[in-house]
Parts: structure tokens; sequence; C-alpha cells
């Protein structure tokens, strides 16, 4: 009786600790790291559908045996479940090795000979495949059993919850067409880049895009056309900058790219290397291949020292509006010694 | 001879019915409803092709219910009823396997076996 209590003690607390947990590492965590506490296990494995993270915890007195049988019969098991052939190679990995409490005390070749698998189900659907793993035969009962599939249970509850919130704070931060960073990410962004430039006297540059004629390409082609055209040149914007820079969409057919730690000179390279790869990679609108072309206005610290990220970005915009009428397709930069609308045009 | 045919099959999804609810009663103590709820339609899903009549089978949070296969199977050798549902059983027993070794099937084995070999005799008589 007293073990009996003792084991729903730990169910519950390997249960609370799963549920205090937000995101889904931590759910993961909170039951590699304590489901040795009521099982006789020698590795914890579970194969996510999304991404198709596998992770393993194993006591570390496993073997590479033991390690490489418990990673096929996860997958095994998964692919029985789902009915899809999984590729390994498309497997991701992350093995744990922890010291687990073990209560077997036989001796063992080392290799898998028993385990319980179950998918993780919420609302229908299968998130993925958990599995407790042992090294004797037999190791697991109908209670272990019972006791696994409350955690399963409450993983993948738990685990669809992180989801939604993962979401919404998608929805919080990206722009739904471009999956760039929405304008109200881009505030919080660059509210803290100003700050950190303007205190630790780094460089910081900013890019203002714009599409050139964007209303006729709508007019003429459709807006899905246009939807189209914005999510061509996010793309491109994505694929022109270094891994640290920031691309948001700003509105409409504007974006702001931030360039942290970069001068003006080497923001102007990068906003006319964006102008030209703009201008040079076609649209595909039915048979018909669509150039794009982009104007782009650069303002940049410590060429300039606004007092707030919003005169910052007006500088930006000016440069913007100077390109566009010095007759578009060309980047243009905020110069302060020609203030008040003082800029330098780089000529295409 | 169609009458005696019905009545055949009735008796027979009767049996299938209890078993089904048995199996239901028994599992779903140890993953759970939902689970359960899964595995079998994962497994009706799978074999329904070749067994078209088990798309009738409802599954619901209190147990399984062969109500809808009663009203549609007058026509159906019994035969081909009792095939449908010893496939469904044993499918449903491989599943148990793949995802939880002999544990689950233990649990089962006395009151399925016995079952299984009433639904042979009725349909040997």
């Amino acid at each position: 009786m007293r073990i009996i209590f003792k084991n729903l003690r730990t169910l519950w607390s390997i249960i609370n600790a799963i549920n205090a947990s937000g995101e889904l590492t931590d759910i993961i965590e909170a039951a590699g790291s304590r489901l040795s506490n009521l099982f006789d296990i020698l590795a914890f494995s579970i194969l996510l559908k999304k991404d198709l993270d596998l992770y393993v915890y194993c006591d570390e007195s496993s073997n590479r045996l033991f390690v490489d049988g418990v990673v096929q019969n996860t997958i095994k098991t998964y692919s029985f479940i789902t009915g899809e052939r999984i590729n390994p190679e498309k497997i991701t990995k992350r093995l744990a090795m922890r010291r687990f409490e073990s209560r077997w005390k036989g001796t063992s070749d080392g290799r898998l000979k028993s385990y319980i698998s179950l998918p993780l189900i919420n609302e229908g659907k299968v998130l993925g495949c958990a599995s407790l793993n042992s090294d004797h035969t037999n190791a697991f009962d109908a209670q272990a059993l019972q006791f696994f599939s409350l955690i399963t249970y409450q993983m993948a509850a738990s685990m669809k919850h992180s989801q939604v919130i993962s979401s919404m704070k998608d929805m919080a931060i990206y722009d739904s067409l471009t999956n760039l960073y929405n304008r109200r990410h881009l505030d919080q962004v660059l509210e803290e880049e100003f700050r950190n430039a303007t205190l630790s006297k780094q460089p910081l540059a900013i890019v203002m895009v714009d599409i050139d004629h964007f209303k006729p390409i709508n007019d003429h082609y459709g807006h899905d056309e246009g939807d189209r055209a914005l999510i061509h040149l996010a793309s491109i914007l994505k694929g022109s900058l270094r891994n640290y820079d920031i691309v948001s969409r700003f509105g409409g057919e504007e974006f702001l790219v931030i360039l942290p730690k970069t001068m003006m000179k080497d923001a102007v390279v990068i906003a006319e290397r964006i102008r030209r790869s703009v201008e040079t990679t076609p649209l595909s609108v039915g048979d018909e291949k669509v150039y794009l072309t982009i104007s782009l206005g650069v303002a940049a610290i410590p060429a300039i020292l606004p007092d707030s990220k919003e005169e910052f970005i007006k500088c930006a915009d000016t440069a913007l509006y100077e390109a566009k009428d010095k007759g578009r397709n060309r980047v243009c930069f905020y110069v302060p010694t020609q203030h008040p609308i003082a800029k330098g045009v780089l000529s295409r | 001879m169609q009458k005696k045919k019905a009545t055949a099959n009735l008796d027979l999804i009767d049996l299938y019915s209890r078993l089904l609810n048995e199996i239901w009663g028994k599992v779903s103590e140890l993953i759970g409803e939902g689970l359960l709820a899964f595995l079998i339609l994962l497994t009706i899903g799978r074999i329904s092709d070749k067994f078209p009549i088990l798309r009738e089978i409802r599954v619901f949070e209190a147990g399984i219910s062969l109500e809808t296969i009663k009203k549609q199977c007058q026509d159906i050798p019994p035969e081909d009823v009792h095939r449908a549902f010893q496939g469904l059983v044993k499918n449903l027993f491989n599943v148990f396997t793949a995802i939880t070794e002999n544990v689950i099937n233990r649990e089962l084995f006395s009151t399925v076996l016995p079952k299984l070999r009433e639904a042979e005799k009725m349909i040997s008589r």
C-alpha cells in the first residue's frame, strides 16, 4: 500500500511538472528528467510530428546499441501509428544522458528488450509518440501502462496548449502575409536597438523600402498578384540580409530594415545590393515575367543623431521620398549637413 | 431463408457488440477513452476497404455501438459479418501489440478468446 501511495505521489508530481511547463522543450524535459522516478526504464524517447524532432533521455549506463534500438523502435512505432514513412535522415535527434534512478538489479546485455509506446493525441490529432524503454523483458505491467497513459495525456494537452500560445505570439509578432515582423514588433525592436546604439555609441542604420508603382500592379494584375509581389519582395529582403539584420513590413508596400552595428557607407552598400537584386529577380505572373523596382531611403547613427526612433524613421522616410522624387529605383541617404531635407543620391 | 440469415446476423452482431464493449471497458481503464477511440478508428480505417461494413461502427465516449450495422446487415452472409469482426479484433490486437507489446493483450485474452470461439460455433451451426 505504501508503495502505491509513493507511486501516486510521484505520478502527481510528474503531471504537475508537465502542467507547469509552458514551452515545448520544458514539457519534454519535465517528463524526461522525472520518469525514471516512477518507471524502471533505461530511456524515455519522444518523436514529435512537428519538425520530426526526436528526444531521447537515456541513463548514463546505456550503451550505443541500446540507444540505437530506442531510436529505431520509436521511429517504427510512430510510423505504424501515423502510417507515415519516415526518412531517418530527416529526423533531428537530441540525446540527453542522465543518471536514472534504477530499481531493477538484474543482469542485462544492454539491448532494448521491452517498451511501451503511446501516441500523443489531442482532439483526435497525433502530435507525436512517446516511449518508455527498458533493457529487460516484460518490464512494464498494466499499472505502468495506466500511469504512462495519464502522463502522455497530460503531455499532449500541454503541448497543444503550448502550440496555441506560440501561434498567438507569432500572430502578435509576424505579418501574416509576408511572415516578416509586423509594425508593432518592429517598434519594440527598433526602440531597443535605438537605445542600445545611443547608450553604447554603436552605429545603427535603417533602410526604408517602398515598391515603385505598386498601385498600378494591383490595378493591372489584381490584389492577389499584388500580395504575391509583397511576398516576393519579402523573400528577396530576407535573402539579402545578414543573419542579425531585422526586416519588417512597415505597412502597405513599405518595409523597414534595421541594420545593427552598421555605418552609413555599409548600409548604403546593402541597400544598393537589395535594389539590384529586386530589379533583376522577376516575379512570374501567369506567363508573364514582371520586374519590380524599389526605392530605398537610408538613415544611420552616428551620421545623424536623432532624439528618438520616430525621428530616426522620419529621416529614412525623407531619404526614401527623395529617391522617389529623383525618379525611383534608387537608393538615397539622409545627410544632416544639408539639413533640413538633405540627402545623398546613389545613382542607378 | 432470408429471415434466418437476418436472425443469425443479429445474434452474431450482439455477440461482437458485447465483445467489443468488454474490450472497451478493459482497455479504456488502461489507456483512457480518447486514445482507445483513436486506436479503434485507426484500425477500422485501415481495414474498411476490405470490410466496408465496419465503417458503420460508432465509437462514443461511453463505448462502441453496432446499431447501425444491425439495420444494414440483413443481406450480408453471416460468414462475411463474422470475417469482418474477426478482422477487426485481430487488427486491434496487432495495434495493441505494436504500442504496448503484450501488456494490453494479456488483459484481454481471457475475455476475447471464448467469445471468438462462440462466434465460430454460431457460424458453423
